[in-house]
């Protein structure tokens, strides 16, 4: 990943600044707050995960780089633009895997070149490719209905990955899946992340999960969703999931975490 | 989906079916034979298999049988092809264009529920007594339930397919072909599978209008002469061709849209 000189902030970077989003109230009802002054600086080529409970507003942070949303007040800029809508320069994967149901996984994964209208021969190439890093090789034809979660869940990041973003928005991307398959999509990621090095913001609410990939993790309170911890991870790189659970640094982040996001009133 | 169904599989089911009607034939065959009913009211299946053999060699009213099955079948089809034709493109416009919709909106809720019988008189006046007139009829009847459907297959586009789309950075127009149409089509086989099952339906009513030909119109005029063999005949012709057109909707269905109900 190159960073275009006339880019200083970095294309792969989100900055958001003192961001609050409402949410219009049902029928005559008050409107409500789902996150408030949320500050933060996401640096190009980080790995940022959104931690805390249901309903914080982690998801809505994530809408708002992606540019689904607009913020209430405040600002979120990407690369240094302010962010206006959508756009092929963030890549998002959902949490139930979103393919289209009548595009066979080839086809899934080569929606965002045939959307942009590149060439066809240089689309195939990268979708090998990227079927190659996903493990997805004699899955091509299939329908998404024909495969596991699992394997859903890796034609979702190759369709991400292939337009090659800057940046990744992830929203609980492996939520659903069953642990030994969760583990194995999470050591996918980091695995080609290392190639494709985009920028992750990455939601869940999954502990573990946010200690064995982030380089920071951001704890946030309920609703209304604001940052309580921001925590950099002390771990170095490349991790095994095994060895880093015996990893004392691992034992006490995790219970300070639980404790933050149970416990507020201990407030470690 | 029922999740019986994957425990009881379909061969068994088609079997159970099967031996389900078989068990009615003839419980209502040994009704009759036994003189549990009085045959002028309820003939027994026998006597309607030997009045249909007859009418496919001699006809009704000078007309043979199939003929009569065939033109019921071309009013319905000549009404069906172009309220789909019509009312696909309309009806995904109304739930594209909110300004459309609510032009359109109250006419199509106040004729939908609208019996057709109602507009016969006004029809004929307007149109005369020929076929014209009976295919409107199935027309309209067809078309509103195609129009309503198809409004609200796009109004239901999903929001996060739209979001992929959008993040991939489809314009307005490639969410239409990418996103929105592929994605509605399951709901427009349904709309299109309800009208024709409708238009069926509006046949009777359409060959109450001065008709000589039809199956509806056989089963009104024969029962007129207390030919209740002939009617319960043209009954059953009337539901096995409906049931016909439906599965050939249905299988039309799976094979444009095999992932129906799996994603």
């Amino acid at each position: 990943m190159t960073v275009p000189a006339s880019d200083p902030a970095g294309s792969g970077r989100i900055v958001f600044d003192r961001v609050a989003h409402s949410f219009p109230g049902g029928s005559g009802g008050n409107a409500t707050e789902a996150v408030t002054d949320f500050s933060l600086d996401v640096e190009q080529g980080s790995f940022v995960c959104l931690l805390g409970p249901s309903g914080c507003g982690k998801s809505t942070i994530l809408n708002l780089a992606a540019g689904f949303e607009r913020p209430t007040r405040g600002s979120v800029s990407v690369g240094g633009r302010p962010v206006t809508g959508p756009g092929p320069d963030r890549g998002m994967v959902f949490q139930d895997a979103n393919l289209l149901p009548w595009r066979n996984v080839l086809e899934n994964i080569t929606l965002g070149p045939e959307l942009a209208g590149r060439p066809r021969e240089e689309t195939l190439a990268a979708a090998r490719r990227f079927i190659t890093l996903t493990g997805l090789q004699g899955f091509e034809r299939h329908a998404p209905y024909e495969l596991s979660g699992g394997m859903r869940q890796r034609a979702a990041l190759a369709r991400a990955w292939i337009t090659e973003p800057a940046i990744l928005l992830m929203d609980e991307p492996f939520g659903a899946l069953d642990a030994q398959t969760r583990l194995s999509m999470q050591e996918l990621l980091m695995s080609v992340r290392q190639v494709t090095g985009a920028t992750v913001l990455f939601v869940t609410h999954d502990v573990d999960e946010a200690l064995f990939l982030a380089d920071e993790i951001v704890v946030m309170t309920p609703r209304p969703g604001r940052i309580r911890k921001k925590i950099v991870l002390p771990f170095t790189r490349p991790l095994v999931y095994e060895q880093l659970i015996l990893n004392a640094a691992f034992t006490e982040l995790k219970h300070d975490i639980l404790y933050t996001i149970r416990r507020p009133e201990y407030d470690i | 989906m029922h999740p019986e169904k994957t425990s009881f599989g379909k061969g068994r089911a088609v079997a159970v079916s099967l031996a389900a009607v078989t068990l009615f034939v003839l419980l209502w065959s040994a009704g009759g034979r036994f003189g549990l009913f009085n045959p002028l009211l309820l003939p027994p299946p026998e006597e309607i298999w030997a009045t249909g053999r007859e009418m496919l060699t001699d006809g009704y009213r000078q007309l043979p049988l199939l003929y009569h099955v065939a033109i019921s079948l071309g009013r319905v089809i000549g009404a069906f092809i172009p309220a789909v034709l019509v009312g696909v493109p309309l009806g995904l416009a109304m739930g594209l264009f909110p300004v459309l919709r609510a032009i359109l909106d109250p006419f199509v809720q106040f004729f939908r529920p609208l019996p057709k019988l109602a507009l016969i008189p006004l029809v004929i006046l307007w149109l005369g007594i020929g076929e014209v007139s009976k295919v409107f009829l199935i027309f309209i009847s067809a078309l509103l339930t195609v129009l309503v459907g198809c409004a609200a297959a796009v109004g239901g586009a999903d929001r996060n397919r739209l979001r992929l789309g959008r993040a991939l950075g489809a314009t307005n127009r490639q969410l239409l072909r990418y996103i929105v149409f592929p994605g509605a089509l399951p709901e427009i086989f349904t709309s299109v599978r309800l009208a024709v099952g409708v238009g069926w339906t509006t046949l009777i009513a359409a060959e109450m209008v001065a008709a000589d030909t039809g199956l509806g119109w056989m089963v009104l005029n024969a029962s007129s002469y207390m030919r209740t063999d002939i009617v319960m005949l043209g009954i059953i012709l009337l539901g096995l061709t409906g049931y016909m057109l439906d599965m050939l909707i249905v299988a039309l269905q799976k094979a444009v849209v095999p992932w129906d109900g799996k994603a």
